[in-house]
């Protein structure tokens, strides 16, 4: 892993563990249970190992399954960033960042080259990741066959059959009824020539960056209990056709703050008009851009 | 070389996380060597390292499988006292199943290699080696290697790299396989391809 | 402008200081005690320690005054705080033949050994509301019979020794999953259903039950024994190898009497499904039997045509825990997703805008 030259300033630094709780909140035995089923994600790329998750002082579908790999993933020299929607200071980021101030007495960052475990909910950050850092998805509904097929007794044999056409079959309906696949976010993704891998409610726009990437990419699907991962330098690609090739979001325009053209980019509604400003969903990423040119 | 019940790790919470992620990054580049983050003595014919994969991994839900030079009282006992792991004599029921030496491919068919509903079943085998510093090299390519990835090992016999082959075509079932050196260790998932064997 | 998404942890903090002052409510007024709750509003503890699947009468009523009422946010306090606790073990079963019967009731017979027993129960009050509650200290005193050492053998067994009865299953050696511990998987066996049941939505299964009655998989059901009263709860350590009593704990057993018209294999018969709840809990007790009844379908090779059957849409829905989490989580920000989905929208028009005005003037 090469040694980043880290600025003190964009480093909260560890702080004291609330004694109340183990480091990182989980029990030894819950992690142990969790690392086992990481080290079989990684071996078996894109396959979701079932896990007994637990309920966590969180609710479900809130990142439950991320924070149980953070928190059994974390050593006390681990430097956290939290994102959610690709901002930091989002709600739900900043309680999970505070829940792991509090138990596991972690530094944090909220820069993206700086952090060496980055726990996100629906983006993959814009700065190129490094060997040796770890990105933590969190997922809502880890299958990817489950709006075609609901029963998960269906589902398992399709993936161990690798019988994947009912996916096809749904890709090519939306293209012959919209000229497009109607999919923009949790767009499916073909791991290592074998499974077929809901990558969460990512844009489409971030599934290019999930291949062949040299930091380690885990999810955690805490309601559902299921743990997979992308090992680095992993064949990773997006399902699509010949005659309609994958591609990402695009925008007119460059983002208003840092004028950057190669992020993805959110809209906020400036008046009651309907004036409309575009701005990049990632805050690291707009910021540390906006600082340069200052 | 310690006559007293072997002991776990002195800062368990602490130590387990630094070992734990030693084991992801060489699970994630496999062939890399990784350093023991914790001094631990042999506890007989257990070698350090196999002993750090035990704190960290094994507890009262993981069945574990010894062969028959760990199968003796000091590494029950450590197996027992330290993991409360519940220890089993068929192969294909173990979670986990640690060599004192490299076994043959005869003696790793018994293992549970996973189904094609649940190919996470399989029993990953810790198998422990004289040396990741020296001896044979292979290079390996495969999912976590970015090019290829050269590994010496000295303590394989000479049908294991044959046997790991095979192992690997039948993807996405197999076994996982964590080589533990004295002083260091090494992972090498069933992802994980040969590409020339010397 | 842009700030405005900003600064969120400041009014995290905010918030919070809010809903603790809220939680207050009226300071003139003085503040409910976990002995009150615990007391006063046993029907919530019970339902929270069910649910929430941990028997701890003052941590459920703290949970309720924390949770302000909210009994599903108090089962959820209750579950996260049982995932810091350790396991030391399984108690033996129950004996629940041994309770001390606080209550019990069959439908199936009018006199019975043991006898009927009314107990604290809503059954056959007028539901008027009772303006002496306006004031405090107002109640009666019941006159209480002496405790009875008459044994009170399940009526089920009655059926049994009539050999009119199903079997109860044979490998009541092997050890019940627990689904805490091992990830619910499908096809799942009675002993996970009972459990993932037990720590289920009373809602949510008293609708099931209800849709059975109403011919979703009509099970013909008889409230067989409705039981509640106290178990010794016993405990063998591994290093004792005998066992100790642990104390006691308040349960309610519902056992429903089904007719089967028998199969290929089974002559007609009685059939049962099992509900059990901590403390006094018989709605929940009751619908749990009848929907542990229907989801035997497959085992009593029987048409499976309802939702009550259907062992990966019940046990996948029932918790409520999961549920709530997932159902509020759509007000978490979502504003990535739906802008690819702006984007998808506007440029879909715009091709069918292109497209229609090709059309018309090609017409023209």
């Amino acid at each position: 892993m090469s040694q980043s030259i880290i600025s003190p300033a964009i480093i909260s630094p560890a702080t004291q563990i609330d004694p109340n709780y183990n480091f990182a909140y989980l029990n030894e035995q819950t992690k142990k249970m969790i690392r086992r089923a990481l080290l079989k994600a990684i071996a078996i790329p894109g396959y979701q190992v079932p896990f007994a998750g637990r309920e966590m002082p969180m609710p479900y579908g809130w990142g439950t399954g991320g924070v149980q790999i953070t928190a059994s993933i974390l050593t006390p020299d681990d430097v956290l960033k939290v994102i959610d929607q690709g901002a930091d200071d989002t709600t739900n980021a900043v309680s999970i960042r505070k829940f792991f101030q509090r138990t596991a007495g972690i530094a944090t960052t909220l820069n993206t080259s700086t952090a060496t475990v980055i726990q996100t909910r629906h983006r993959i950050p814009e700065q190129k990741l490094q060997q040796g850092q770890i990105l933590v998805y969190q997922v809502p509904i880890p299958e990817p066959l489950r709006f075609l097929e609901p029963r998960e007794t269906e589902t398992r044999k399709m993936h161990a059959f690798e019988d994947y056409g009912l996916m096809h079959v749904k890709l090519y309906e939306d293209i012959s009824q919209h000229g497009h696949i109607a999919t923009t976010y949790a767009y499916p993704v073909m791991v290592e020539d074998r499974y077929v891998m809901d990558p969460s409610p990512i844009p489409k726009f971030d599934n290019p960056k999930m291949n062949n990437n040299p930091a380690l990419q885990l999810f955690g699907a805490g309601r559902e209990k299921r743990i997979y991962a992308i090992p680095p330098y992993t064949k990773v690609v997006s399902l699509d056709f010949e005659d309609h090739p994958f591609e990402i979001q695009a925008w007119d325009q460059p983002c208003e703050i840092c004028g950057a053209g190669d992020s993805f980019l959110d809209e906020v509604i400036m008046d009651d008009q309907g004036t409309r400003m575009f701005v990049c969903s990632d805050s690291d990423y707009c910021q540390s851009r906006s600082e340069v040119q200052s | 070389m310690n006559s007293l019940p072997a002991t776990g790790f002195p800062n368990p919470s602490e130590d387990a996380a630094h070992s734990f992620r030693s084991l992801l990054t060489a699970m994630s580049h496999p062939a890399s060597i990784q350093p023991l983050t914790t001094n631990l003595p042999s506890v007989a014919k257990l070698n350090p390292a196999a002993s750090l994969i035990a704190l960290t991994l094994v507890d009262h839900e993981s069945t574990v499988w010894l062969d028959d030079d760990l199968d003796d009282e000091t590494v029950k006992q450590f197996f027992k006292f330290n993991c409360s792991a519940p220890l089993t004599k068929q192969p294909n029921q173990a979670m986990l199943a640690f060599f004192s030496h490299c076994p043959s491919p005869q003696d790793l068919s018994g293992f549970n290699k996973g189904n094609a509903t649940y190919p996470d079943a399989s029993t990953t085998l810790i198998i422990q080696v004289k040396s990741l510093n020296h001896g044979n090299a292979v290079t390996l390519t495969g999912p976590g290697i970015q090019t290829e990835q050269a590994l010496k090992v000295d303590g394989l016999n000479k049908n294991f790299w044959p046997w790991f082959k095979t192992n690997q075509t039948i993807f996405p079932l197999g076994n996982d396989v964590i080589l533990a050196a004295p002083d260091c260790l090494t992972a090498l998932p069933r992802t994980t391809k040969i590409a020339e064997a010397n | 402008m842009f700030v405005a998404v900003k600064g969120g942890e400041k009014a995290i903090n905010n918030a919070h200081k809010l809903l603790a002052e809220t939680r207050r409510g009226d300071t003139s007024i003085p503040e409910i005690s976990i002995e009150q709750i615990e007391q006063q509003l046993s029907l919530s503890v019970d339902r929270v320690m069910s649910e929430g699947a941990l028997y701890d009468r003052l941590l459920a009523a703290t949970a309720i005054k924390q949770a302000r009422g909210d009994l599903i946010e108090a089962i959820f306090l209750v579950r996260a705080s049982r995932t810091t606790l350790t396991s030391f073990g399984y108690s033996q079963p129950l004996n629940t033949s041994e309770m001390q019967i606080l209550r019990r009731i069959s439908a199936t017979y009018k006199d019975l050994p043991g006898g009927q027993v009314l107990g604290p129960t809503f059954d056959y009050t007028h539901r008027l509301i009772d303006k002496n509650l306006e004031q405090t200290n107002n109640f009666p005193t019941a006159i209480k019979a002496p405790a009875s050492n008459e044994a009170t053998p399940h009526v089920l067994g009655l059926l049994s020794d009539e050999g009119l009865m199903e079997q109860p299953p044979t490998d009541t050696d092997a050890e019940p999953n627990d689904l805490t511990r091992e990830p619910l998987s499908f096809p799942a066996d009675r002993d996970t259903r009972l459990q993932s049941l037990a720590r289920g939505d009373e809602g949510f299964l008293l609708a099931l039950a209800y849709s059975t009655q109403r011919g979703y998989a009509r099970t013909h059901p008889f409230a067989g024994e409705i039981r509640f009263g106290k178990v010794a709860v016993e405990f063998t350590p591994e290093e004792l190898g005998f066992s100790l009593e642990l104390g006691e704990i308040q349960i309610t057993e519902c056992e429903m009497v089904n007719q089967f018209t028998g199969s290929k294999n089974t002559p007609p018969q009685f059939t049962r499904g099992y509900g059990i709840t901590f403390g006094q809990g018989e709605r929940k007790a009751m619908s749990m039997a009848l929907v542990d009844r229907a989801l035997r379908a497959e085992e009593l090779s029987e048409d499976l045509v309802a939702p009550a059957q259907d062992e990966e849409f019940v046990l996948s829905h029932c918790d409520n825990v999961q549920a709530t989490g997932f159902v509020e989580h759509l007000k978490l920000p979502h504003y990535v997703d739906f802008q690819a989905e702006l984007e998808l929208v506007r440029k879909m028009r715009a091709e069918q805008n292109v497209n229609q005005n090709q059309t018309r003037e090609a017409a023209e």
